[in-house]
């Protein structure tokens, strides 16, 4: 489980670095660590969820200028929060998959911009927040599908009681 | 209900323990020390940097495909504007190169022997941001070339911003636009200083400090200052004034600055190899 984990972590830094800037959605470049920190709490529970946005997080926290470990605090929070509410919202299913992806970016970004500007960033708040927002859950609906499948791969074999 | 206890307390254990992981590095970074951690930012930007060169090139036919089906009347106004750009540039570059004369000789006349002599290095931009929550681009140029932290960096029409993380074959520079970029200005008018900050994504930049008795018309220029331990040299063009109010309450007129290149065109850019003594040592490949 850990090397094909790590397989995907690693492939979704490179792609957020390498493929996202090319792929602008709507103004906005998509949160592809984001999202792997939301299919790896839907996928495997608040523990593991917690543990796979952490590290996403800081291979986000990598790539950025803004405070180191600000990506991985706020991450670690979202995998951890995805993995207790996925399924309980909505019956589990596309629909619910669907729901993860785009509560989960709101609250990634919400979080990220809360916890920042309480940590002096407060030109985070400046940004034009809501149209983000939109803008990455919309990306992160579409790319959903692609980050569960990633991460059913990467848990499946050694994780048969993983929730699905 | 004891059992679900005991299932959850493994699930708190590790949130806490990665949430203070996290504080952490977070106090590393702010506390200044993280000489270890800008190491690995500048790692990563370095072993990624093929991956995303080969991204690049692959998807730029599709890219130019996309522009010319689809934004063929933009591509085409922007060759005519580009035209005339250049064309405005040459001319320019004949009244500089004529005004470097008179320059020098009025030095010489009065006996000023000393020359900035700033060397400049010319980059292609080759990345847009990672994150919509930074104002960075990335050029194809780095300390191979010359190119160190906290160079100013300018565009057609003025500064652009600062390069903020140098590796080898890249550098990324922080736009002035970004929420975290600050520079030293002097407005054209009355020479008044001031210290204008950027807002984040396109806003205008805000000056401030200025006193209000200061009279600030809109569409004044406004250029970076070289006070003493500035990061930027003095007269470099940063913008245009757009709007000027007085705030009672605070007693400071804020000035709103509206930033002379246009920061969302940008392909060319020339980073000026600000301070002089950041010139690397001789031998070292410019």
């Amino acid at each position: 489980m850990r090397v094909r984990l790590g397989v995907v972590l690693v492939t979704a830094v490179v792609a957020q670095a390498a493929v996202a800037p090319q792929l602008r959605f709507l103004g906005a470049t998509p949160a592809l660590l984001v999202l792997v920190a939301i299919a790896g709490g839907a996928r495997a529970g608040p523990e593991l969820g917690a543990k796979i946005g952490f590290v996403a997080g800081l291979g986000m926290d990598l790539l950025v200028q803004t405070p180191f470990g600000l990506w991985a605090l706020s991450a670690t929070l979202l995998g951890w929060g995805v993995g207790h509410l996925h399924g309980r919202l909505v019956a589990p299913g596309r629909l619910s998959r669907a729901v993860s992806a785009a509560l989960g970016t709101a609250a990634g970004v919400g979080l990220f911009v809360g916890l920042g500007s309480l940590l002096g960033q407060e030109h985070l708040l400046n940004l034009p927040i809501g149209q983000l927002m939109l803008s990455l859950m919309i990306a992160n609906v579409i790319l959903m599908p692609v980050a569960v499948r990633a991460m059913r791969w990467a848990l499946e074999i050694e994780l048969p009681g993983a929730r699905r | 209900m004891v059992a679900r206890r005991a299932s959850q307390r493994p699930s708190r254990t590790t949130i806490i323990v990665l949430v203070l992981a996290s504080i952490t590095l977070i106090t590393i970074d702010f506390r200044g020390d993280a000489g270890p951690l800008e190491g690995l930012r500048d790692g990563a930007l370095d072993v990624l940097s093929p991956a995303r060169g080969l991204v690049d090139g692959a998807t730029e036919p599709v890219r130019d495909a996309w522009n010319g089906a689809f934004n063929y009347d933009e591509v085409e106004q922007e060759n005519a504007e580009l035209r005339a750009r250049v064309e405005e540039l040459e001319a320019d570059a004949l009244l500089v190169a004529a005004l470097h004369r008179e320059l020098g000789a009025a030095r010489e006349l009065i006996g000023v022997t000393e020359d900035l002599d700033l060397q400049t290095v010319t980059a292609r931009v080759i990345d847009a941001p990672i994150s919509d929550f930074e104002r960075t681009i990335e050029l194809d140029v780095g300390t191979d070339d010359g190119v160190f932290d906290d160079m100013p960096v300018l565009g057609p029409g003025g500064l652009v911003g600062r390069t903020v993380q140098t590796t080898g074959g890249r550098s990324r520079v922080q736009l002035l636009t970004d929420g975290t970029f600050g520079v030293g200005v002097r407005l054209s008018r009355s020479g008044e200083t001031g210290a204008a900050v950027g807002r984040g994504r396109s806003d205008p930049l805000e000056i401030e400090l200025v006193d209000i008795s200061t009279v600030v018309i809109p569409g004044e220029t406004v250029t970076t200052s070289g006070q003493e331990g500035s990061a930027f040299p003095p007269g470099l063009l940063v913008g245009t004034v757009t709007t000027a109010e007085v705030d009672e309450i605070d007693g400071v007129r804020r000035v709103s600055l509206a930033p002379a290149a246009d920061l969302n065109r940008l392909d060319i850019v020339t980073v000026l190899r600000w301070p002089p003594a950041s010139e690397p040592a001789a031998g070292t490949p410019r």
